[in-house]
């Protein structure tokens, strides 16, 4: 999971597997089984909502943002991947 | 020359009775006592498991016992065996087999074509190919955030301001004759 470690501003990343176990984690997140099982149902809950139109093709990525902060969320081969990231806005604040 | 004899444990060389746990086929050469069939080296037991034969005339009661015992194992473990391909073979035929078979796998995709994925509890889509190019990707701009709040709260504030109008009869006569 070295890929997961040179995502840019990458404070801490997070595997979750298809039964809420994390199988690899790093960071901030490092064996963070509390913010995996609420990831893990958000995710649940985040694919019953139809985005394309299609009910089968749920959302490509999750992002859950604070002001200096994010977590970006995908999930690819039955797992769940989970970036920590520091927020950057490189644009200046629209009034 | 024939060697009818296999191989087995050294034991089986023991000049006693046989039984159920005596090895039988190495009881043959455990005849050593008699050197004609014992040639070239007499009472060694390495030596007469390769090199002898049984002679039937002059073990015809020990081979009597040998085979008594065989058959004494062989219907032991008859009875203990249960054969399953025989008993299948017996109680169905070839296509009541093929019938059931399309049977029940007819009914397995009914059932799964019933049940969609998503309702699994613990179950994840196979989601995209790349989760690092996803991940990484450039975040929200702040434009994006503020827009998606302000349409957020809109939203809220106009589902809270949705209310029921009463502009008709709550009884409407339908075209009743």
């Amino acid at each position: 999971m070295q890929n997961l470690e040179r995502i840019p501003d990458s404070l801490g990343y997070l595997v979750i597997s298809e039964d809420k176990a994390v199988v690899s984690s790093g960071g901030e997140l490092e064996n963070d089984e509390k913010t995996a099982a609420l990831v893990y149902n958000l995710v649940q809950k985040a694919y019953r909502i139809p985005v394309m139109g299609d009910k089968r093709d749920g959302f490509k990525k999750l992002t859950i943002n604070w002001d200096s902060f994010f977590y970006a969320i995908t999930v690819s081969n039955n797992r769940i991947y989970v970036c920590k990231r520091q927020y950057n806005p490189q644009e200046p604040m629209v009034a | 020359m024939g060697n009818c004899c296999c191989p087995s444990d050294d034991k089986g060389f023991q000049e006693q009775e046989p039984d159920e746990r005596s090895s039988l086929i190495g009881n043959h050469p455990g005849s050593s006592n008699s050197p004609r069939l014992v040639p070239r080296s007499e009472r060694t037991p390495g030596a007469s498991r390769s090199d002898s034969f049984p002679s039937p005339q002059n073990h015809a009661s020990q081979r009597g016992d040998e085979q008594s015992a065989l058959n004494r194992i062989l219907h032991q473990t008859a009875s203990n065996v249960i054969d399953v391909a025989a008993i299948d073979a017996r109680s169905m035929e070839q296509h009541e087999y093929l019938d059931k078979a399309r049977q029940y796998s007819s009914k397995l995709t009914m059932l799964c074509n019933k049940t969609p994925i998503p309702s699994r509890p613990h179950s994840l889509p196979s989601g995209v190919g790349n989760p690092h190019a996803i991940l990484s990707a450039p975040p929200l701009s702040q434009a994006d955030i503020q827009f998606i709040t302000q349409v957020a709260d809109r939203t809220a504030q106009t589902l809270k301001e949705i209310k029921v109008k009463h502009k008709e009869d709550l009884v409407v006569p339908f075209g009743v004759p």
